[in-house]
């Protein structure tokens, strides 16, 4: 016996066949069903293994904090694990698979684990895997990996897009169900703009799950018709299959919505899921209320469904989840399904009411039906192997009693979905006659309605919705006129006692998805772990995707009983984004592969692409690391021939990705003097000088040049990886520290394309593209000198300055004109072998001179330990000149700049090597400093590096081991002063 | 640069008409008076908010506390000298004709997928024709203003740094493909 698909009824499209598969198995549905529907209405009532016992589970519920009914869907890149079949729209061609179970379904070794129940407790792990320790990498870890998990990942690359978009809205409103619907309406009436978040395909909640009537027709079609409406409604926007899944601060909450999961596969151009950022001025939580199960020894088997769920499939999808019917319920909701059941004409053999008491007209309508009753009973087991056969119960006189059925419908009382009130922090209340935890305080601006606030009535839902929705947007300053109104039976509110008997058998289940029992919990209160938070960790109670949803309460509640404490004293725990599980994917959004990060390009780079550039990322932007041209072997070749040709003749380098900063105003030169270390406001116009800053502790922050082109006009340049920082750093100066100087900054990196000139023969290059633009002899224009003219028609800067070490120049033009510049350099370079070099080529000439950059300015630097101590002014104040004499800063056993040389010319060098003296161990106590950077160097014709070594200074010629345990063993290096190259500085200046 | 224009659906990106664009800061007291002598050259309110006004073939946008980025679209002689003639010692002036890539985003969904790509609210209420941001697109720092509707479709303009024209290109084509 099993579900099946009733002959009518439901608000599936009968007309619309569709066919899946699950286990290999074909079966049909229809549109408007969820995979678990299609399941049950095809007579199929066994899911899934059970995490821990590989216990044989169904489907409990009919949403989204199903437990038991895990699947796999899809395959290939698309695989996608652990999906709630109640919640997973079914689609033409929809392919699924049991989990965790081998070698079937029916069939499952792991069940094992459930003979061996006493063994696998809480805390199971923490006891058993103690010693010997050495066999935790060998035999623990991988036994305990194997065992772990649901499901498996599929290792492709996902095939699906993804993307991210903003919302804004006067009201937001989470959850379509009956008090959702009426605060919509009556917030759009008003004008407002307005967003309806549902997480179903199908809005209207229990309106569609229950026989209710609103305004004389059933509630289905007030739903559609409530839904078609706000349709209409200009400002209203109604996000279906779009669950709200955070709530952060700043009245921003984050909602998934799934665009593509109800298609075979997304239609071209389509993304799969789309994670909404909402911002709401006002909120209304309508996030409804979910049943708690009823803890009883083998409550798990499959057949056992909430009764609410009972009702879904009934009358939402058309489905009886069974033939023959027990009913358990703790309150009067339960009765529902009962006479919902009979209405469809599924046999219920019992009604059994843990309660004495029950009003009598339940009692009158279970007799018109011939409806068995048995109050002040309880259910005490079940029967059947692979589902549902039969139940035993105990009457209220003590006798026990054994009934066929195949579907057992349980109801212990519903909890008000509250989980979003908590991600900001507020913590939940008892509500004694409700006998459930509600709202603390809630969210500024959020208003709690309908199931949510514990209001269980329809009619109380409607009311209480409207009323939300209208102070929302009046409290915004709409003129609203009046709520709308509706016309529904008044119900007596229902009891909802939660009864969870602390005694019974070994297999009563709590958290059906961690297969956590009544006796897990008692035996965490036996052994100390109290709390509701210290439950969750030793007993996984409330872990995974369900997030304790059907389980939570029922554990606190045991723990409240077995420690001889009220429940309201417990408490219970706060629930966390996301509400339910999120695909990493949509946190990603449109950001992945080329589009991973922001990409900066060069105006430079089409031409570079076309000399045969390989490119690198350099923090956001991609630039040419070196040019590959016919004869080179490998980067190494290239490298050197580039090195090699700019030492000797010349060469081109885009150097545009340094930051560049326009500085003017009356204070630039004292504001430039108190944000470097050196005076800059005593350089002479048309001169550029080298300037350091430091960070307010002291530390060197970034190196760089100002160039004064007048008075009251500064170009700074800085490193390419510090350019935004220190755009921040100025405007924070400028800003916030010295509001009264007269000081305006400009980012104009993008303005300019700068290339660097550099080589013996650079002068002639530069002085046949500039012509009569501009006189660049050494006479008219030495080293270190700064000008702006016109060249062919548009502004360009010239800066004698070297990177190189040897005779250079940085031209800039305005970035549309850069391709028109580099081969006006190209054609004038051409008799002079001009080459372009990359950033590789630049890096060895940098480390020839003893250059500091990335690898020396890391953030623990100081001035002196760069050898740039004379560049701190006595003469002034700037930034970081205190913190910069601190005891630790100036302590002369610092490591200092230092260069280093293999001892054998034919070694290699690695940069992150250790510095330790010949003949002692590579110890920590004995680590003298480490290599920053190394190179080789074509010039000198073996391999030289930067490093940084205690007392560096008084050391040269020392001899010492560079120790690198990880690539190539110890070196002996000898220490030198870090320049190698040209140290008197005379090529520059040539 | 990628192909500068696009339409998908019912958005369109093209290529913006700014010819030159001159970053002006008043001096430190000269806000007033530069103001007045913007007013009296180019007949123009220097917006105190972020705002954009026109006078074809200038307009102005307010993108800073005291700063404004001053464009043309027409043809005429170098906006820089006339700039700096106007304003003489009352502003700092820094040419950025080259600085940004601009683009124009139209069609009924151009707020849908401009959306998906910047972090403000672009509804008619909260930014009317004339509405100037300086935000984030896609992480990258943009400027994004209104103007005048095209035919009954909002119509924005967006200003991105040089560097960044490609990328953001890129995913405003990304962003347009997935609107329906």
């Amino acid at each position: 016996m099993s579900g099946r698909r009733l002959p009518k009824g439901g608000l599936i499209a009968r007309d619309r066949l569709l066919r899946f598969e699950f286990d290999g198995k074909k079966f049909e549905g229809f549109a408007g069903d969820t995979l678990a529907s299609a399941l049950l209405g095809s007579g199929v009532s066994l899911v899934g293994r059970s995490f821990k016992y590989h216990r044989p589970r169904g489907i409990l519920s009919a949403g989204c904090e199903e437990p038991n009914a895990l699947v796999e869907l899809r395959d290939g890149a698309r695989l996608e694990p652990n999906t709630r079949a109640t919640v997973a729209e079914l689609y033409e061609g929809l392919r699924a698979r049991s989990q965790n179970r081998w070698p079937s379904l029916g069939f499952d070794l792991g069940a094992i684990n459930s003979l061996l129940s006493p063994i696998f407790v809480a805390g199971f792990y923490y006891k058993t895997f103690m010693w010997p320790a050495r066999w935790w990498e060998k035999l623990y870890e991988p036994l305990i990996r194997r065992a772990a998990g649901l499901g498996r990942l599929g290792h492709e690359a996902d095939p699906d897009g993804y993307e991210k978009s903003h919302l804004f809205c006067d009201v937001l409103v989470i959850g379509a169900g009956p008090a959702g619907l009426a605060a919509a309406l009556a917030a759009g009436r008003s004008g407002a703009r307005v967003v309806l978040c549902d997480e179903d395909f199908l809005p209207g909640g229990r309106l569609n799950g229950e026989r209710m009537e609103v305004n004389g027709e059933a509630g289905s079609s007030f739903a559609a018709k409530a839904v078609a409406q706000l349709r209409a409604m200009p400002e209203v926007t109604l996000l279906t299959r779009t669950t709200l899944f955070g709530v952060y601060d700043g009245n921003t909450f984050g909602a998934l919505e799934r665009l593509a999961d109800h298609k075979p596969v997304p239609h071209p151009g389509e993304v799969r899921h789309r994670y909404w950022k909402i911002v709401a001025r006002r909120t209304v939580l309508s996030s409804g209320a979910m049943e708690r199960p009823l803890v009883f020894d083998g409550n798990d088997r499959p057949g056992v469904m909430l009764s609410s769920a009972v009702r879904s499939y009934l009358n939402r999808f058309g489905v009886t989840p069974g033939r023959r019917a027990v009913v358990y319920t703790t309150c009067d909701d339960g009765w529902r399904s009962a006479f919902d059941l009979i209405g469809a004409g599924v046999e219920v053999a019992a009604l059994i009411d843990a309660r004495s008491d029950v009003v009598d007209s339940l009692l009158t309508e279970a007799k018109r039906h011939d409806l068995p009753v048995y109050r002040g009973s309880e259910v005490v087991g079940t029967h059947g192997r692979l589902r549902l056969s039969a139940i035993s119960m105990r009457e209220a006189g003590g006798r026990s009693r054994r009934i066929s059925a195949d579907l057992l419908s349980m109801c212990g009382g519903y909890n008000p979905n509250i989980a979003l009130s908590t991600h900001l922090g507020s913590r939940p209340q008892w509500d004694a006659d409700l006998d459930a935890f509600t709202a603390g305080t809630l969210p500024a601006g959020m208003a709690i309605v309908g199931a949510a606030a514990g209001e269980f009535t329809l009619a109380g839902a409607l009311k209480h919705g409207a009323a939300a929705g209208l102070e929302a947007v009046r409290a915004l300053g709409f003129s609203a006129t009046s709520a709308p109104k509706f016309s529904v039976e008044e119900e007596v509110p229902a009891s909802n006692k939660l009864m969870v008997a602390p005694h019974g058998g070994a297999k009563a289940f709590v958290d059906f998805q961690n297969d956590v029992t009544r006796a897990d919990i008692e035996l965490a209160a036996r052994e100390g772990f109290r709390g509701a938070e210290h439950l969750k960790r030793y007993t996984t109670l409330g872990m995974a995707t369900d997030q304790g949803k059907t389980s939570a309460l029922n554990g606190h509640a045991l723990m409240a009983a077995f420690t001889g404490r009220a429940t309201a004293d417990l408490g219970t725990i706060g629930s966390r984004p996301p509400y339910t599980p999120v695909a990493i994917g949509a946190l990603a959004g449109a950001h992945r592969g080329s589009m991973y990060r922001p990409v900066r390009l060069t105006p430079g780079h089409e031409w570079a692409r076309a000399a045969g550039a390989s490119f690198v990322e350099s923090g956001e932007w991609l630039r040419a690391q070196w040019f590959n041209a016919p004869g080179d072997k490998d980067w190494f070749d290239s490298v050197v021939r580039e090195v090699k040709g700019v030492r000797s003749s010349a060469g081109i380098c885009d150097v545009s990705t340094l930051g560049k900063i326009d500085v003017q105003g009356g204070d630039a030169a004292v504001f430039l003097d108190r944000i470097y270390a050196n005076l800059i406001s005593t350089l002479p116009t048309g001169k550029v000088r080298y300037g350091l800053m430091l960070r307010e502790d002291g530390m060197v922050f970034d190196d760089g040049t100002a160039a004064r082109f007048a008075e009251n006009h500064f170009v700074l340049s800085t490193t390419t990886a510090n350019a935004s920082r220190v755009m921040q750093h100025l405007e924070f100066a400028r800003q916030v520290l010295w509001p009264a100087l007269d000081v305006q900054l400009s980012s104009v990196t993008d303005q300019w394309a700068q290339f660097a000139v550099a080589g013996p023969r650079s002068r002639e290059v530069l002085a046949e593209v500039l012509k009569d633009a501009f006189d660049c002899s050494n006479a008219a224009f030495p080293y270190l000198g700064c000008a702006q003219f016109a060249w062919r028609g548009r502004t360009a800067r010239l800066y004698r300055v070297s990177f190189s070490g040897e005779l250079a120049y940085e031209i800039a033009v305005p970035a549309g004109a850069a391709e028109e510049c580099l081969e006006a350099l190209k054609q004038a370079g051409a008799p002079f072998d001009l080459i372009p070099y990359g950033l590789e080529a630049l890096g060895v000439m940098r480390i020839e001179k003893g250059h500091a950059a990335g690898g020396e300015l890391n953030g623990t630097t100081t001035a002196r330990d760069l050898g740039l101590g004379k560049l701190m002014s006595g003469k002034k104040d700037y930034i970081g000149r205190v913190l910069a004499e601190r005891p630790g800063l100036i302590d002369p056993n610092r490591a200092v700049l230092v260069g280093v040389k293999p001892v054998n010319a034919a070694s290699r060098l690695y940069a992150g090597a250790h510095f330790v003296a010949r003949g002692t161990a590579p110890t920590l106590e004995n680590d003298q400093g480490f290599v920053s950077s190394v190179g080789y160097s074509p010039s000198l014709g073996h391999w030289i590096g930067l490093g940084f070594l205690n007392r560096g200074a008084s050391r040269l010629g020392e001899r010492m081991l560079a120790h690198d345990p990880v690539r190539s063993g110890d070196t002996e290096i000898e220490i030198t002063t870090p320049c190698f190259y040209d140290p008197d500085g005379e090529r520059l200046r040539s | 640069m990628m192909e500068p224009h696009a339409a998908i659906a019912e958005i369109h990106i093209e290529a913006g008409e700014i010819r030159q664009v001159v970053r002006a800061m008043a001096r430190r007291g000269e806000e007033a008076e530069f103001a007045r002598r913007v007013r009296d050259t180019f007949a123009l309110e220097l917006p105190s908010k972020p705002e954009r006004v026109c006078r074809e073939p200038v307009a102005v946008v307010g993108i800073a506390p005291g700063a404004w980025l001053v464009m043309d679209s027409g043809f005429s002689s170098s906006l820089m000298d006339r700039l700096k003639a106007a304003a003489g010692t009352t502003a700092s002036l820094c040419d950025l004709s080259d600085a940004y890539v601009f683009r124009r985003v139209a069609g009924e969904k151009a707020r849908t997928a401009l959306a998906k790509l910047v972090p403000i609210d672009l509804h008619g209420w909260q930014f009317p024709v004339g509405s100037a941001a300086s935000t984030l697109a896609a992480h990258v720092s943009v400027l994004l203003w209104r103007l005048a509707d095209a035919g009954s479709d909002p119509c924005f303009e967006i200003g991105v740094p040089r560097s960044y024209a490609g990328y953001i290109y890129e995913a405003l084509a990304h962003a347009a493909t997935t609107t329906r």
